[in-house]
């Protein structure tokens, strides 16, 4: 790759795209994120104190309950209106009923639970979204119940459980609910320019109903208001609650958790503003909020972020105790878990499987409380104490690997189905074509592996110059049949007059038993050569066995008489290589000795052919020049460059000579179709008196010249140089990135006086 | 039932002790924060974040550098871990609708003005990157951002360098394509 600074790079659009990001990125507030990332992962914790009451940030899943009280006193309760009102009137702020303006306290709990069944809990269901359609849930108390269900909604990207078998989505349109039995019905509809945040579903301990919660963000006035929503599910919505009341609207940073049990709901907003962290406890009754002052925990004292910490909790029914998975722990003695955003459910092919970040795989992770574990199905990140660096976000991309480009056939498809090439390597991507059973594909070379352990390949969509991907288990590799008799030389087509030719100066054709020589012929007359590479030559790997050339072929020299050009003609279609669009071929002297033939499909694409064996190549072409018993050779050859003239170029005692302006001609196997040239001294120095023209400016005067690869001929390039006498190395990249050291030609050249 | 206390939860020890999680080198930590921060708010904006998400999700790439600087620190390139992170983290649309979410709210109260991350004439460019699959964009990023090589991609990437050559010669083809010859990238 040339220099990114190079004038050359100046008109790329995608270039000046990222260099104006990169510089609209430099305005961000680096001091202020700084001292953040101090606070947030400040060593010491403590639970805000206010008025001998403790605060306890808790989000409650599932079917969990606890109940609070405020000092000595059981807060009292308000069932507010079954129908739904809006929020149109503030309440006024006041402390909650029975609270000395504090936040209540957690000291006591009641029974909770279904009637009847007091110091039972209902569930401990954790019910995850992936953002499809798609929601698992698990019952931390028995990791085996996990489960995978399709919703049949489009993006949904949260879930809950509302503890009696019922589950709450929460997608981009609304929330939807779908209890057992009972078929999905959207209870709230998001209106455009907001966006809902579920909060929680819970059996309401007052009025044993299933209770919503949720968050509902707009604008209004150009500011974002966020309001507090409590909706009953299982009948008429119940009054909103916005939040009201010295609260700043905006400044929250969301609601962190939701308490319910008997006699009343209690719903925690953690808000950050200015100099502190506080919690704000909002009756969820009657709307009435506690005082702030007193639970603000002012910047320095330690208190994290509430609402990045908790992220969920479980009530296990065995001792009614809390399992709280919190972001800012990680404690795997005590069994306690280390999760940004919990639990993380993988939905793949082969199931659902949970993966948990820092913890062992096959592992079971007991929570600290009696009966309650988590289970890791898997876990492709290792412990990070005392283990190499790995991110702790799981990568739940697929992994992309270069394999053979091979011909592939479809298996194991029904008659009456078809095999969906999508444009993604995922069960779950867009279908971009489709082939049925038996039918052949090309592959492009390219694999993926998926987390679950699948692989997909990439392949050539049929009819098409798009690409997609299938499922490689329905693939097989077509193995290239054995070359037939000399009844496929039949097809070769003289260029003269489009008689077939007759062979080797007249003589009928035969299989060729030996390598024959590659010559010209006479003037005038289509003469045709075979040549015979023997046993053992392979252009993937020479020295070692080939196989077929296809029926068709055809070849030709080229008009310049310096290339042998095989065109695939017919034989594509025959042959199933509809990958090679571009149909020519490109014979040259292989390093390691004989022919290489590469067939060249497109923009930087290269395939072999592979020939039978005993290899044969076929070539009828025109004469120009005779030059008897010479192969068109190549004039020089490394590192995926071939150069294969320089006009004005004269050999003198082995020393490339040149007078005047000199003209270079070859193909190249650039990485990415582009190829740089250089101009070095005797001492190996960039020699900046060069002329440069002929790539992608003219008139350039420098050390260093960018020649464009013709994308749509075969990566042929051309340029011509101009430099003052004396002695130079031309020096041309070959097929690495220049930044990776690439290996290059060099052509020593003298410039004479 | 017991009570429910802080107490008798088993976060409760973790939540008053001083936590592991001590930085010993925050001098270090923070000369790389100011290096390294503009160009993961960047990377993560070239992946498709919104301004204010790409910060909140470069911060938090960092929150966890700074939580684990003890052994971050200790590598050869600690940005290469926090760019993996942050690539992670921005191709993740479900961590980003929370970050998005997070990030609106915020901005209630952010006074400082925040260019917008481009110009109406990129605007075609950064339509055919966000069609790029997640680790061509990545690779496609760290490449015109950071002039970063190969092998160096790959590394962030977790990958092999043809892999993630392979990663960048489909990227480049196919903006090559959407954006037509006149804006193709320079053969280069």
């Amino acid at each position: 790759m040339s220099d990114f600074n190079s004038p050359e790079h100046r008109n790329d659009p995608v270039k000046r795209a990222f260099d104006e990001r990169r510089e609209a990125a430099q305005h961000v507030g680096i001091e202020t994120g700084l001292a953040s990332v101090h606070r947030t992962n400040a060593p010491a914790r403590r639970m805000a104190k206010a008025g001998g009451a403790l605060l306890l940030v808790a989000a409650i899943i599932g079917g969990g309950f606890v109940s609070l009280q405020g000092g000595d006193e059981a807060i009292r309760t308000d069932i507010a209106d079954e129908s739904e009102q809006p929020n149109t009137t503030a309440p006024p702020a006041s402390t909650i009923p029975g609270s000395n303006t504090s936040i209540p306290s957690v000291d006591e709990t009641e029974p909770v639970g279904e009637p009847g069944n007091e110091g039972a809990i209902a569930s401990a269901v954790v019910a995850i979204a992936d953002g499809s359609g798609a929601v698992v849930t698990l019952d931390v108390r028995n990791p085996s119940t996990l489960t995978r269900i399709d919703t049949g909604l489009d993006g949904v990207s949260d879930a809950f459980d509302d503890g009696s078998g019922g589950l709450v989505l929460e997608t981009i349109d609304g929330v939807f609910y779908k209890q057992p039995s009972t078929p999905m019905r959207e209870v709230v509809s998001r209106e455009p320019g907001s966006t809902i945040n579920v909060i929680d579903v819970a059996v309401d301990g007052e009025n044993a109903a299933t209770t919503l919660w949720y968050t509902e963000v707009s604008d209004e006035n150009g500011q974002p208001t966020q309001r507090l929503h409590k909706r009953q599910l299982d009948g008429p919505g119940l009054a909103d609650l916005g939040i009201i009341g010295g609260v700043e609207v905006g400044a929250s940073s969301g609601v962190v958790g939701y308490a319910s049990g008997t006699g009343h709901s209690i719903v925690y907003l953690a808000m950050s503003d200015g100099p502190c962290t506080w919690l704000l406890a909002v009756d969820g009754s009657t709307g009435t909020q506690s005082a702030d002052d007193e639970a603000c925990v002012p910047e320095g004292d330690g208190t994290a972020s509430a609402s990045d910490m908790v992220r969920a909790v479980v009530i296990d029914e065995n001792n009614g105790q809390p399992v709280v998975f919190r972001s800012d722990l990680l404690s795997q003695s005590d069994g306690m878990v280390d999760s940004w955003g919990g639990l993380q459910v993988w939905i793949s092919e082969a199931g659902a499987e949970v993966e948990a970040e820092n913890l062992l795989e096959g592992a079971t992770y007991r929570t600290g409380l009696s009966g309650v574990s988590v289970r890791v199905l898997t876990a492709p990140i290792e412990p990070f104490e005392g283990d190499e660096a790995t991110p702790d976000v799981p990568d739940d991309e697929p992994t992309i690997d270069a394999i053979d480009p091979e011909t592939y056939r479809v298996i194991d498809v029904a008659d009456d189905d078809v095999l969906f090439i999508r444009e993604e390597p995922a069960p779950d991507a867009v279908e971009v074509g489709n082939v049925p059973n038996g039918a052949e594909l090309s592959g492009t070379g390219t694999a993926a592996r998926l987390p679950s352990g699948a692989e997909w390949y990439e392949v050539q969509v049929p009819g098409s110059s798009a690409t997609g991907w299938v499922n490689a288990r329905f693939l097989e590799i077509v193995e290239p049949a054995t070359q037939g008799t000399g009844d496929n030389f039949a097809q070769l087509r003289c260029l003269v007059d489009g008689t077939s030719p007759t062979g080797l100066n007249g003589q009928t054709q035969s299989p060729a038993d030996h390598v024959a020589e590659l010559r010209t012929g006479q003037d005038g007359t289509c003469e045709r050569v075979i040549v015979d590479l023997g046993q053992n030559f392979s252009f993937d790997a020479p020295g070692q066995p080939v196989s077929e050339v296809p029926a068709g072929v055809s070849v030709a020299m080229s008009e310049d008489g310096k290339t042998i050009v095989i065109d695939l003609g017919s034989a594509i279609e025959q042959a199933n290589f509809e990958h090679l669009r571009a149909g020519k071929a490109l014979v040259t002297n292989s390093p390691s000795g004989g022919l290489q033939v590469e067939i060249l499909s497109g923009p930087a694409n290269f395939n072999a052919v592979v020939l039978a064996n005993p290899a044969r190549i076929v070539i009828d072409y025109i004469p120009t020049t005779p030059t008897p018993g010479q192969l068109p050779v190549p004039l020089v050859e490394d590192a995926g460059v071939i150069v294969r003239s320089i006009d004005g170029l004269s050999v003198d005692a082995g020393v490339n000579v040149v007078n005047g302006t000199a003209t270079v001609r070859g193909f190249a196997r650039p990485f990415e179709a582009q190829m740089s040239v250089s101009m070095l001294d005797v001492n190996g120095e960039p020699f900046e008196g060069v002329t440069w023209n002929g790539g992608f400016q003219p008139n350039v005067t420098g050390s260093q010249y960018s020649v464009m690869a013709d994308w749509q001929v075969m990566g042929s390039f051309e340029f011509t140089f101009d430099a003052p006498p004396g002695d130079y190395v031309l020096r041309l990249s070959g097929d690495e990135s220049a930044a990776d050291q690439p290996t290059f030609l060099r052509v020593p050249i003298t410039v004479a006086q | 039932m017991q009570a429910f206390t802080p107490s008798t939860l088993g976060a409760s020890k973790a939540m008053v002790d001083s936590s592991a999680t001590t930085v010993s080198v925050g001098e270090d930590f923070d000369s790389f924060y100011r290096r390294e921060f503009p160009s993961m708010v960047a990377l993560a904006s070239s992946l498709g974040a919104s301004p204010q998400v790409a910060e909140d999700l470069a911060q938090d790439a960092m929150v966890k550098a700074h939580r684990n600087w003890k052994k971050i620190g200790q590598y050869d390139n600690p940005g290469t871990w926090v760019r993996r992170v942050t690539i992670n983290l921005a191709t993740s649309s479900g961590r980003r609708k929370t970050s998005e979410l997070k990030a609106k709210m915020r901005l209630r109260s952010t006074a400082t003005y925040v260019p917008p991350m481009s110009s109406p004439s990129t605007e075609p460019v950064w339509e055919a990157v966000a069609e790029l699959p997640a680790k061509q964009r990545a690779a496609i990023a760290l490449h015109y951002l950071e002039d970063r090589p190969v092998s160096q991609i790959a590394e962030i990437l977790e990958c092999s360098p043809s892999t993630a050559k392979v990663h960048l010669h489909k990227a480049r083809t196919r903006l090559a394509e959407v954006l037509g010859a006149e804006g193709s990238p320079s053969n280069v």
